[in-house]
């Protein structure tokens, strides 16, 4: 057997785990509610235009979660009301309903002294496999990962730039529906 | 108790009033509550009043729909054809067919012309996605569409690479197993 350790992890409810990252329907203004959320995270009911024209919204929803996952990145370049829509909570719950949830296995490999750690991704049957693109930032090694509503987030660890180690306090987020990171903190 | 009648009238979105067979129009939920709860649609003055969504057009449509479905005995792959000739209308009266027959709650029609929909948006760029369904564009940013980088190593070179055979050069560290929901 290949001497891989694989961990499953499901989080069900992510105030268990990362409290101060789901709070963007309570006015709170800590930190965290800062750059990622102006990115149209929310998926505001009161936004001018509906999805589709001549549609209720929660109809338009079970149109767009029956599109294959590998278009989620062009409608994400739509307008806001769609790439909030497809970063949302809400568009995995109706993915979920609509029978369209995939599993994917997501490998993080690390060259040695930490350099060059990139991801692989592949479905569960071992297919459509393919790199993410690089992690933004300088090369880390030793930081920590969670899988947080289909977004994987990486936060701190150690970077090494010309030979003098930093600690990081960095946190980014891979959307693995857009196919790419952003800054969280 | 009354005998059913074979005719319920119906009044659409124009106000125009038309007589419908009842075992057809029965097919829609909406329909079938108002004429079983409310006893509505058995005369001309008591019509049953559709949604606002429902144009006569629409609502021609929607009968042929489920006149061809109510038909017993017709094979599976009769059905999956008409479907598909069904929904093979401009994206603008698909829209207005998929609102339509969601306020009558018909929900295999709405599922048949959602699929449709997703249909169309798949394969498509932001730009023709917006051009279809005119869309406003309000993305202040550039935002550069992703190309996902395919691998085409076999999953055996990627387990020898993970073990480090491949060169020694590089450790697993993690897996993660994680679901899209």
């Amino acid at each position: 057997m290949p001497g891989f350790v694989a961990e499953k992890k499901r989080y069900t409810d992510p105030n268990m785990c990362f409290p101060n990252l789901d709070n963007h329907d309570k006015p709170t203004p800590t930190k965290s509610n800062r750059c990622v959320r102006s990115e149209a995270v929310d998926d505001d009911e009161d936004c001018s235009s509906p999805i589709l024209p001549g549609l209720p919204d929660d109809v338009s929803k079970h149109c767009l979660a029956l599109v294959p996952r590998s278009n989620f990145p062009s409608m994400g370049g739509v307008n806001k009301r769609w790439r909030g829509f497809i970063q949302s909570k809400e568009f995995i719950t109706v993915r979920k309903l609509a029978g369209m949830d995939e599993e994917w296995l997501y490998i993080l490999t690390a060259g040695s002294k930490g350099k060059g750690s990139h991801w692989e991704v592949m479905d569960c049957l071992g297919h459509n496999r393919r790199s993410l693109p690089s992690m933004p930032g300088p090369a880390k090694a030793g930081f920590g990962v969670v899988v947080l509503n289909g977004k994987l987030l990486v936060m701190a660890g150690c970077s090494s730039v010309d030979g003098t180690a930093s600690v990081s306090e960095e946190v980014y987020q891979y959307d693995s529906c857009l196919n790419r990171y952003a800054f969280v903190l | 108790m009354k005998m059913m009648k074979p005719y319920v009238w119906l009044q659409t979105s124009d106000d125009s009033i038309q007589q419908v067979e009842q075992e057809i129009a029965m097919f829609c939920p909406l329909i079938c509550q108002e004429i079983i709860q409310k006893g509505m649609g058995s005369s001309k003055n008591c019509a049953i009043c559709l949604p606002q969504q429902v144009s006569p057009a629409m609502l021609s449509l929607i009968l042929d729909y489920c006149r061809f479905h109510q038909v017993p005995g017709r094979s599976n792959k009769e059905r999956k054809s008409y479907d598909e000739k069904f929904v093979r209308i401009d994206t603008e009266r698909l829209c207005e067919l998929t609102s339509a027959a969601d306020s009558l709650q018909l929900k295999p029609l709405v599922d048949l012309t959602s699929r449709a929909l997703a249909r169309i948006i798949e394969g498509k760029t932001p730009e023709e996605i917006r051009d279809i369904f005119h869309l406003p564009d309000d993305l202040t940013e550039n935002v550069e569409v992703e190309e996902e980088h395919v691998d085409d190593r076999s999953v055996d070179d990627l387990l020898s690479f993970i073990n480090g055979n491949d060169g020694g050069k590089l450790n697993i560290l993690t897996i993660l197993i994680f679901v899209f929901t």
